[in-house]
Formats: structure tokens, C-alpha cells, sequence
């Protein structure tokens, strides 16, 4: 197949495979692996394997994508010949290959499923591990953003509708590549775990592409599974860790001895003090990394700051990308200013499109030519800030801003909680009230007063919950996070069983 | 709940066994894993096929199996072939119990 003039990231991907400083670094899985030097053969096989599938250059491919070394070739071989590509999760654990396609964009013509051969498979055999299918909603006259450019489309996080794609421009976006490298100084003596998502933008372009650039080994870890972290520390022996704040937490309470890495990179939600300290323990220096779908890396710490703020805050904004945190009207309990967080940055999507292809605008999206993230930030020392939480989670109670993640970090520092979510339940004379809902240790017999007491001695009076619920689990959507609507329900629902909220209540939420 | 050692002589089988007993009565009422006693057996795979336990829930898991048969797991030994199935787990556990082997 012919390499498309139009593929902006083919020559640092072959510049590194070839690069004899990195002829001995691997890319691997629990089940296969393949060294630097051998890539560009296996890139080839996909791509003719592609072409001789009916592919034809210029269409934009679906990618299913589990976390494993097979995905890591597709993809690396589709951005390779210049394909734009759609990013979409496999369907199935393990990678077995569903029975209903997934839903792709009109646009798309071609599906391309990575599976898990149940045996490793000759790399350079892609029709062991690819399976190319048409599209069945392809429309060949569904509209698609103009011009004889590479694209990557990525489904945002959180869009609970129909689905909003985030389209980046990939000559534009390799620049927020870079940059992470540059950031993080990824380099050929580093082995990094990486149980991040590769089909999540932010896994894709953080994770494999700026370490591959970097000339690291990477191992791609399926489904952020604990055991098998584990297993994979004693077979590949990673001094690099990408994990999320979730699988931070697990690993932290599973492990019984410290095990040193160089650095773990931490992106996504907001840590404990608990988590940091203890993974800092076990683990060593941890990095604040934050970043979304449309505005790639935002901003990381360096293994060179002082622990508070490397871990602490998320850091300084990567070269090309700039802040402003906008203050709300209501002041934050604490001493910084607390607004939302605005970014702008050279290297940014270009826009959303929905699955048929058409633009979608979303001036709220924006303020003037700031993306508005969303989420809460504080400012911190040295120019670095801090991500709070959610702007939606949060409220505001005798006049100030309490983002929900403040009172959920704190319940999950008391002993016996294991997960808390919070949420606003209706108006009251003191503002919106405020249900939290724990899940508690077997060990513990706290009731639902004895919490709410030992919560209100850490926290100021109006950031204590008006109640306090134990639940056997909190609802979760399929990639592990909170279901928040649920839980928002969950919050109006404990009124209503109870025509009011009574603190000392003991009855568990319907 | 404890395990009584076991005394010198007696089959090994019957302190594996009591040890599955455990287990499952934790999985079915300690755990957030919605199932009853009759679905599972100590050949039912217990991470991701089968009861599927996530790692949420094993982190859970572990804790309360050592506070009840008060022993501790290695590092070691958290691996996926220990948690394959409740057999596989109790012969680990048993093996920590009876004289705290293992790597």
C-alpha cells in the first residue's frame, strides 16, 4: 500500500523504530511481543493486508481497539498510510470479536476489529488477528470535514446522547505529542506499564505515541486488571507505570511491599492525600498528568518538582497550551481562587461532528476562544493549578462553592469507607442539600450518624452532608466510573422515601 | 469464622475444603457480586470470565480473607493462576496457613 503524502506522524514513527539507540526496546502484551527493528515489516504486513481487504487510501477507518500489542500495530500501521481513523473500544473482553458490529460514523466505510488470538500470533500475519468488515451504515454522501487531511475522530467522555465526536487535525495535534515527550522525557531505558486505553485519546496519543516516540518499551495491559499488573511486574518488569487515579487506589491497598518505580504518571480524576502519600511510598515519585478528547495534554508535572507540586497539582501547561482559571460568583472555602478551568492551545480539535458526519456547534463550548473544560481548578504555587472536580458537581451552600470531589476525597479518608459519591439533592432555606452515598468495609459496623459525626469533625460545617447513606454499591457505567445521573436520582429519591432528609436516619436509600 | 489447623495426620482435603466453604459463603454474602451459593462451585472461574470480580472487588476480597483466616497473602501470590478458581485459591491459602510457604 501506498503511504499517503498526507501522514504526518510516518516519519517519526519509522525515525524511532530505526533509531539504533532503540533497537533494543519492545512493544509487548501478556501473550506476544516484538522489538523496535521488526516493526516496519509488521506495519507493512497490515497495511498490504489492509489494501488487499478493499481498503482504499483516503477513508476514514473504524478502529476497535482492545489494550493489547495487536491493537498497537493496527493502529500504528493505519496513522502510518495516512488513513484518519475513528477510535471505539472493543466490544468484547478479551477481544473476541462481537457478534453486532459497533455503531460507526456514516462516514466511515470500513470497520477494522482487532481480536486476541488465543495463542500468540505471527505478528506479521495480520489476518489472525485483524478482521476487516464493511460498514453498514456507511453513506457514501454523509458529510465529512473538507480537505486532503489526516484525521483521528474520538468519542468525548461523558457525552450521554447521541454520541459527539471531538475531530483533531493530526499535522496540528503531533505538536501536543511532542510536547508530552518533551514533558514527561520519556527515553529508551524506560519499561512503562501501560494499562491505560489506547482507544481513548488521551491513551493513544500520551500513552503509545509519545512514549514510541520516545523510544521506550511499552507493555499494554488489557482492562486494568490488578493480578494482572502484578503478574506483568515480575514478567516485563516495568520502571514506568500510566495509571489512572482508580487503579492507583486498588493497587496501593492490594500491595503488601513496596516496589520501586522511576515514575508513575497519574491522569484523570482527583487523588486522595491518602492514595498520593501511600503510592509515593510504595512506589515512588508520582506525576500529575492532565488532559481531555478535545484539548489533548494540557498540562503534567516534571519528576523534578517538589512532591506537593508534582504531585499536588497537575503542573504547568504544556508549551503551545495556556490557562485561565474564570472565578465563579461564589468563593471557595478555601485560601485559592476556584473557577473554572479555560484552555486554549495551538494544537486543539478542530470541532465536534456527530456520527452523521455534520458539524455540530457548541458555542457553549466556548468563552470567546477559550475551550471551557468543565471542570474546577485552583490556582498553586509557581504558575502550576489544581483540578478540583467537575463544574456540574458541585454547589453552592451558604454562599460557598463546594465541588462534590472536596467532600468525597474526605470520606474516603475515613476508616471503613471504600467508595463515596455525593449529590445534590433539591433546595433548601441553606441552598441545595447534599446526600452522600458509602460504600463501607465488611470490617466496619459504622452506622450512618457515627460517619456523618466522625465526617463533620474533619470539614467545615457547610461542606457535612445534610445526610449520609450506606449503599452495598454505588452504580457505575461500563467503563468503571461513577454513574452520576443514578446517583443524582438516588439523592432526589432519598427525599422523597423520607419526605425529608433526617440525619440520624438509618434506612439505606431504596 | 475460623479454620482450626490441622492436626497432624488428618487428610489435607478436609482444611482445602473448609477453606472453599469460606470463600464462598464471602462471595456470595460479603461481596457486591450478585450471585447465590448455588452458582458457583470451586471450579467457577473467579476474575473475568465467570464471577468476573474486578479489581475493586478482589482488593475487597483479600481483606476480608485474611482477617477471617487470619493470614496474609504475599505479594506473590497475587496472581491470576491463585485466583483461577476457588480450588486454586484455597490451595494458596491453605498452604499460607499451614506453614506460610511460598516465594
Amino acid at each position: 500500500m501506498q503511504t499517503s503524502n498526507h501522514a504526518p506522524l510516518h516519519s517519526l514513527i519509522h525515525g524511532s523504530v530505526t533509531n539504533p539507540a532503540h533497537a533494543s526496546s519492545v512493544l509487548a502484551d501478556a501473550s506476544n511481543q516484538c522489538a523496535y527493528p521488526e516493526i516496519p515489516r509488521y506495519l507493512e504486513a497490515i497495511q498490504t493486508y489492509l489494501s488487499e481487504s478493499g481498503v482504499r487510501t483516503g477513508e476514514c477507518l473504524t478502529l476497535e481497539l482492545p489494550n493489547s500489542l495487536y491493537s498497537a500495530l493496527t493502529v500504528l500501521a493505519v496513522l502510518d498510510a495516512g488513513f484518519s481513523l475513528m477510535l471505539l473500544p472493543a466490544q468484547a473482553p478479551g477481544g473476541r470479536a462481537a457478534a453486532h458490529p459497533p455503531a460507526a460514523p456514516r462516514f466511515s466505510r470500513s470497520l477494522v476489529s482487532v481480536g486476541q488470538p488465543a495463542h500468540p500470533a505471527d505478528l506479521a500475519a495480520p489476518s489472525t488477528y485483524i478482521q476487516i468488515r464493511a460498514n453498514a451504515s456507511y453513506d457514501p454522501a454523509a458529510p465529512r470535514p473538507a480537505g486532503n487531511v489526516q484525521r483521528i475522530f474520538a468519542k468525548t467522555s461523558g457525552s450521554l446522547g447521541a454520541a459527539k465526536l471531538a475531530v483533531h487535525d493530526l499535522a496540528r495535534y503531533r505538536g501536543n505529542i511532542l510536547s508530552t515527550l518533551a514533558r514527561l522525557r520519556v527515553d529508551p531505558s524506560h519499561r512503562i506499564a501501560l494499562p491505560t486505553p489506547i482507544f481513548h485519546l488521551y491513551g493513544l496519543s500520551s500513552g503509545l505515541l509519545s512514549i514510541l516516540f520516545g523510544g521506550a518499551s511499552i507493555d499494554f495491559q488489557e482492562r486494568a486488571n490488578l493480578l494482572r499488573f502484578l503478574e506483568r511486574e515480575q514478567d516485563f518488569d516495568p520502571n514506568v507505570a500510566f495509571v489512572t487515579p482508580t487503579f492507583c487506589e486498588t493497587l496501593v491497598r492490594a500491595r503488601k511491599t513496596p516496589r520501586p518505580y522511576r515514575f508513575m504518571v497519574i491522569g484523570g480524576d482527583r487523588t486522595s492525600d491518602t492514595t498520593r502519600l501511600r503510592s509515593e511510598a510504595m512506589h515512588g515519585p508520582l506525576i500529575n498528568a492532565y488532559g481531555s478528547t478535545e484539548m489533548g495534554m494540557v498540562a503534567t508535572a516534571e519528576l523534578s518538582m517538589v512532591p506537593a507540586l508534582r504531585s499536588g497539582t497537575v503542573g504547568l501547561p504544556l508549551p503551545g497550551v495556556e490557562y485561565r482559571i474564570v472565578e465563579r460568583a461564589e468563593p471557595h472555602a478555601g485560601s485559592d481562587a476556584v473557577g473554572e478551568l479555560q484552555v486554549r492551545s495551538i494544537y486543539a480539535f478542530e470541532g465536534y461532528v456527530d456520527m452523521n458526519g455534520d458539524s455540530l456547534h457548541r458555542p457553549e463550548a466556548f468563552d470567546q476562544d477559550w475551550f471551557r473544560t468543565g471542570d474546577l481548578a485552583s490556582a498553586a504555587p509557581e504558575g502550576t493549578f489544581r483540578v478540583l472536580g467537575r463544574c456540574d458537581l458541585s454547589v453552592n451552600r451558604n454562599g460557598l462553592l463546594l465541588p462534590f470531589a472536596d467532600v468525597e476525597v474526605r470520606l474516603r479518608e475515613l476508616g471503613g469507607v471504600e467508595e463515596a459519591a455525593v449529590a445534590a439533592g433539591p433546595e433548601s432555606i441553606r441552598g441545595r442539600t447534599l446526600v452522600a452515598f458509602c460504600v463501607v468495609g465488611r470490617g466496619s459496623n459504622l452506622s450512618e450518624p457515627e460517619l456523618r459525626g466522625q465526617y463533620a469533625k474533619r470539614a467545615p460545617a457547610f461542606a457535612v452532608p445534610d445526610a449520609i447513606r450506606i449503599v452495598e454499591a454505588l452504580p457505575k457505567l461500563p467503563n468503571g466510573k461513577l454513574d452520576r445521573p443514578s446517583i443524582a436520582a438516588m439523592a432526589m429519591q432519598a427525599f422523597a422515601a423520607g419526605g425529608r432528609i433526617d440525619a440520624t436516619a438509618t434506612g439505606g436509600v431504596a | 469464622m475460623s479454620v482450626k489447623p490441622q492436626s497432624s495426620g488428618a487428610p489435607d482435603a478436609g482444611s482445602t475444603d473448609e477453606i472453599i466453604a469460606v470463600l464462598k459463603r464471602i462471595i456470595v454474602q460479603e461481596l457486591d457480586v450478585n450471585v447465590s451459593a448455588d452458582q458457583i462451585d470451586e471450579s467457577t472461574p473467579l476474575v473475568e470470565e465467570g464471577l468476573a470480580l474486578d479489581s475493586v472487588v478482589l482488593v475487597e476480597m483479600i481483606a476480608i480473607v485474611e482477617a477471617e483466616l487470619s493470614f496474609e497473602f504475599s505479594d506473590s501470590d497475587l496472581r491470576m493462576r491463585t485466583f483461577k478458581n476457588l480450588r486454586t485459591l484455597a490451595d494458596v491459602i491453605a498452604s499460607r496457613i499451614h506453614g506460610g510457604g511460598g516465594a
